[in-house]
């Protein structure tokens, strides 16, 4: 038996579309100052409403335990077989309030708060017998069979309140006009057999088949099940006679695996007809909101693997090296559907209806190396890895898969989730004109003429981590750098701030300074004017590739010697000063580290006024008793 | 003996397993399956839940009236704020991903698909209810269309009623996707006034006079058709329509024009309103008629600010003798980007009933028509005398005489800030900001969305 709860707290701020997040203080006049000099408060006479007000009088605080719980019973039937039973709880408790004061503008000038309460609770259990049978020094056999249960149960209640009579209460009661509450529960269950055999023979040759069943109660009643079928050998060969003792190799070990997996993340309850509930005043009532698909199944991958693990020199240097290729079908993936059917989802603008459609593949390589340069004294280890990933999607039938924005689409051929949109060529000299590209390539002047297109992605080619840890003596330093490349962030707030004023007053990028002004000019920003520039739209004009290399964690430790430890009557103690994101090299204007309206798998790297990543400082003492 | 039990334990806890597999059916808990749907009050739910549409900021709740109004006319709203596809609309500069289209073409087409629903399984109930609830849902699906088609398709008045694509006529309930059937395409501006004036007539003939919880009646249907009416230039039965309204003695107008406002329910003059209550409403944030109408700085005390989007221009007071109130139905504000303006009293508390169809309008529509048509006027009332009703309300001096101009700027007085105005130029034929009443600019392009789903689609041009 085992238990463990944690508490966290999360203070958070609102969504990147909102005047009173701090992302968006960037939009605001360079000229207007921070504190209104007449009183000392923070200015109120800016563009537009201030977040700093929003950091003074608004607060949204979330607090969760989490209680973690499980035990187990084994019971040996016979030497050689055993029986095990395992149940476990994970319990997530939520609890966040939120409160806007009349002096911010998400508070409306009345106060306005709100109290979320949700549970989380997976209860699960596994059984299963495992068979070790003696079969000769040589031989090892290990055979499991068994089934698993999963059910997670979750509750979300809240209510949300406005006009306070002032600021000092701000939970509820002092709201007293209380505008929505509701209550939403759901639930999902998998129920799994599974049988697994794993036989070596001289610890060498390692050979392992599986097969699972897993149901789902995401689908319907005559597709719940899923069958998983999987096999791997392995070779040590470094135990093989011929290697067995070279000074050089002193390990590897090739590993081959094909298996088939399966994926049902898509929420609850998708291939049902649903309506839900509507709240006219005195008509409660309801709404079709959801057209079904009872075909909907497992999404199902068949991946093969292949891989090296090895290390030289009594491992001082160790590593490993992996192919892999997997071949995605029956992609659960949300299609675009005609609104005439009558099921506009206001959220997305779409309509539309889960289905399985089409392949999808991946493949790629990934490369680990540990190395121990330095030992002694002095120490210096290094480790670098570095992942490869292709990914196109095969063929959707034509289908229509896309963002809520429009702006990235699931297209044949391409990278799932690639940008789509209208391609920016640069600026007409003459007009000042933004160009776009038409259907057939050609520049047009307007934008209705432009075509959209896959313009990039913005999944990453490579990515990578490089980390150097050295010691000497008492002292400890970690240098850990990460890198992301061929992929491509989007700046959706680009038509806000560097959009030469079309939109309004907002404080505008440095580029815009170079914007095309007289005939002849030759640039790259389009002209610019209040309500009637140009290249103010959504195009590549605000694509940038989104490479980038980022020191994400240095740390640097002292840790005083035994002989001053001891006379402390302490066993340990560690002074350490750490720095989270202290630099970063990328061509994109921002932080690259975005991730405004990521949608599964279709959305991802856009930045809209998003908060760059947090460069920290860690000053700190390590006592063990 | 035990060690039995133990093994007959552990493969009873293996066996049973199998009764999990009902685990796996799932039902849902916040929303109601199809097989739930089999009573007449359910059936009724549903009607209700094309009302709860009718709020959307797609529909009565904003846009029906927000979006004729920024196309028509610079001089009298201007769009100050942040959300560029609304300024897009007021420049003529539209695009077809503005999801403005998205939101009036797609909740449009909810709404019909609840009113298809509803008729589809009016069997459900119960016999004394069936004519009202088959009578509302063709007013929703009537009303719905006859809208979409004003917005999305050239006006009726161009003459090539036959020939211009409206909207897709949907008459039959969607309950899975098919992707056979369920790409219509674009019917005639005609065929579409066609099947408008056949729902609201049926909703006419089904409807009691009087309904509850200010739910569709006869004249609501018979307001909104005598606006089909007048957009097809058949004024006798516009004026018809609307001397029906006017005589069944169920409406007055309000003793002032500020009370025909910001009620908490249905104003007398109100025919047809959209209802809200601070739990049930268009919205406060970023949608909704009053949250865009509504300065944010300078609204009465305790109300929730506005975001002061749209602001009234020096063009609309030019209509307006001095001692005529309608002018003066205006407010000093700033929006939320500190632009300084004017701001419509029509449009300033929030949670308030929004009139959709109003007495006043029904005044100007049978005088209009009843000066076009000529001889006898439809109710017995002189045209003169039906705008001078409206005009003696809100102060202005009585007119003598009247010609079909005095209607026209009677409506842009009365009516404004309603929608009506995009409705009146194109239907007779009057510029817009300099631009041909007929002009594709004028139109709303068809979601991008929807042109990418739907090959019998046809774009309009200039999109």
């Amino acid at each position: 038996m085992n238990l463990a709860v944690d508490r966290s707290q999360l203070d958070r701020i609102t969504d990147d579309n909102a005047f009173s997040t701090p992302g968006q203080l960037v939009a605001q006049l360079p000229i207007s100052p921070l504190l209104d000099p007449t009183t000392g408060l923070p200015n109120s006479q800016t563009l537009y409403p201030s977040g700093i007000f929003d950091a003074l009088y608004d607060f949204d605080k979330q607090v969760t335990f989490r209680t973690i719980g499980n035990g187990f019973a084994n019971y040996k039937l016979l030497p050689s077989l055993s029986f095990q039973s395992e149940v476990g709880a994970d319990i997530l408790n939520l609890t966040e309030t939120e409160f806007y004061g009349k002096e911010s503008q998400d508070g409306g000038g009345i106060g306005r708060g709100a109290t979320v309460i949700s549970q989380s609770v997976s209860l699960n259990t596994n059984n299963y017998f495992t068979y070790n049978p003696h079969l000769g020094d040589n031989s090892k056999l290990n055979v499991v069979l068994g089934m698993s249960y999963l059910q997670n149960d979750y509750v979300h209640t809240y209510a949300q309140g406005e006009q306070y009579p002032s600021d000092a209460v701000k939970n509820l009661s002092g709201a007293t006009s209380i505008t929505g509450a509701s209550t939403t529960n759901s639930r999902y269950t998998f129920l799994s057999y599974f049988l697994r055999a794993n036989y070596s023979y001289l610890g060498k040759y390692l050979f392992s088949v599986s097969g699972r069943i897993d149901g789902s109660s995401r689908f319907g009643p005559s597709n719940r099940y899923g069958a998983f079928p999987a096999a791997s050998v392995g070779w040590v060969i470094s135990d093989e006679d011929f290697l067995k003792n070279n000074s050089t190799l002193s390990f590897l070990k090739l590993r081959a695996s094909y298996g088939l997996t399966g994926n049902s993340e898509i929420g609850e309850q998708q291939f049902r007809f649903l309506y839900s509930v509507a709240n006219y005043p005195n008509l409660p009532g309801f709404i079709p909101t959801q057209l079904p698909n009872s075909d909907l199944k497992w999404e199902k991958s068949k991946q093969v693997d292949l891989g090296l693990d090895f290390g030289f020199a009594k491992n001082r240097i160790t590593g490993e090296i992996d192919y892999y290729q997997k071949h995605t079908t029956d992609l659960l993936l949300n299609v675009n559907i005609p609104l005439t059917t009558g099921y506009y989802y206001s959220s997305t603008g779409f309509a539309s209806v889960y289905k399985n459609l089409g392949s999808m593949d991946n493949s790629g390589v990934e490369f680990l190396l540990n190395t121990k340069n330095i030992e002694g004294a002095f120490k210096w280890s290094t480790s670098f890895n570095l992942a490869y990933n292709k990914n196109r999607v095969g063929n959707i039938n034509g289908q229509i898969i896309e963002s809520s924005d429009g702006l990235q689409r699931a297209v044949q051929g391409y990278a799932i989730g690639s940008f789509y949109m209208q391609k920016f060529l640069g600026v007409d000299k003459q007009t000042g004109d933004a160009l776009y590209a038409n259907a057939s390539g050609k520049p047009a002047n307007q934008y209705t003429d432009a075509a959209r297109m896959v313009v990039g992605k913005y999944t990453p080619d490579f990515t990578g981590g490089f980390t150097n840890s050295f010691s000497y003596r008492g002292f400890d330093l970690s240098i850990f750098f990460y890198f992301v490349t061929g992929n491509d962030v989007y700046n959706s707030a680009g038509r806000f701030m560097s959009d030469g004023f079309y939109n309004g007053w907002d404080n505008q990028t440095v580029d815009m300074l170079n914007s095309w002004k007289k005939s002849g000019d030759v640039t790259n920003i389009p002209r610019t004017g209040y309500y009637n520039g140009s290249g103010v739209r959504n195009s590549t004009e605000w694509l940038y590739k989104g490479d980038y290399i980022r020191l994400k964690n240095l740390t640097l430790g002292y840790t005083i010697p035994k002989s001053v430890s001891s006379s402390l009557k302490i066993s340990s103690a560690r002074f350490y000063v750490g720095g989270v994101n202290l630099w970063t090299s990328t061509k994109y204007p921002g932080d690259p580290e975005v991730n405004t309206n990521t949608v599964n798998n279709i959305a991802g790297g856009e930045d809209f006024y998003t908060i760059p990543q947090a460069k920290t400082i860690t000053v700190g003492l390590n006592i063990k008793f | 003996m035990k060690k039995l039990l133990y093994i007959f334990t552990i493969l009873s806890i293996f066996f049973i397993a199998p009764a999990c597999n009902k685990k796996l059916d799932v039902q849902p808990q916040n929303n109601v399956t199809p097989d739930q749907i089999k009573t007449s009050s359910d059936v009724e739910a549903l009607l209700f839940g094309g009302y709860e549409l009718l709020q959307n900021y797609g529909a009565f709740g904003e846009q029906f009236m927000l979006v004729p109004d920024l196309f028509a006319s610079d001089d009298q709203v201007d769009w100050v704020g942040t959300y560029p596809e609304y300024k897009d609309i007021e420049n003529k500069e539209i695009v077809s991903t503005n999801y403005i289209a998205s939101s009036m073409w797609g909740n449009g087409y909810k709404i019909i698909n609840i009113a298809n629903i509803v008729l589809d399984k009016l069997s459900l109930v119960d016999t004394a209810d069936r004519a009202t609830v088959e009578g509302e849902a063709k007013f929703l699906r009537g009303t719905i269309l006859f809208e979409l088609t004003g917005i999305f398709g050239k006006p009726y008045s161009d003459g090539n009623a036959s020939t211009n694509l409206g909207v897709p006529i949907v008459l039959l309930p969607t309950y899975a996707y098919d992707s056979t059937k369920n790409k219509p395409a674009r019917a005639t501006v005609s065929a579409v006034y066609t099947q408008a004036v056949t729902d609201l007539t049926t909703a006419i003939s089904l409807l009691p006079t009087s309904n509850v919880n200010f739910r569709a009646d006869m004249y609501s249907a018979k307001a909104i058709l005598s606006r089909v009416y007048l957009n097809m230039g058949d004024y006798k039965n516009a004026a018809i329509q609307a001397s029906d309204v006017i005589e069944s003695g169920n409406f007055k107008l309000t003793d002032t024009y500020h009370n025909a406002f910001n009620n908490n329910t249905n104003s007398s003059e109100d025919i047809f309103a959209i209802q809200e209550s601070n739990q049930s409403n268009v919205g406060t944030g970023s949608q909704g008629i009053v949250t865009f109408y509504a300065p944010y700085s300078g609204q009465p005390a305790g109300q929730p600010s506005g975001r002061g989007d749209a602001q009234i221009q020096d063009g609309y007071f030019d209509y307006f003798e001095p001692s005529d109130f309608r002018g003066t139905f205006i407010t000093a504000g700033s929006s939320i980007n500190g632009t300084d303006g004017k701001y419509a009293n029509k449009w300033s508390l929030f949670y308030k009933a929004i009139p959709v169809v109003r007495l006043a309008e029904m005044y100007l529509t049978r005088g209009e028509a009843n000066l076009m048509v000529g001889g006898a006027p439809t109710g017995s009332v002189n045209p003169v005398d039906d705008i001078n009703m409206v005009r003696a309300r809100s102060g202005a001096s009585t007119l003598l005489t009247v010609a079909q101009s005095d209607f026209v700027d009677e409506r842009f007085r009365e009516l404004g800030f309603e929608g009506d105005r995009f409705w009146t130029l194109k239907r007779l034929q009057m510029d817009v900001d300099g631009i041909n009443y007929d002009d594709g600019s004028l139109i709303m392009p068809l979601p991008q969305s929807e042109i990418d789903v739907n090959s019998n689609l046809k774009q309009n041009e200039g999109y």
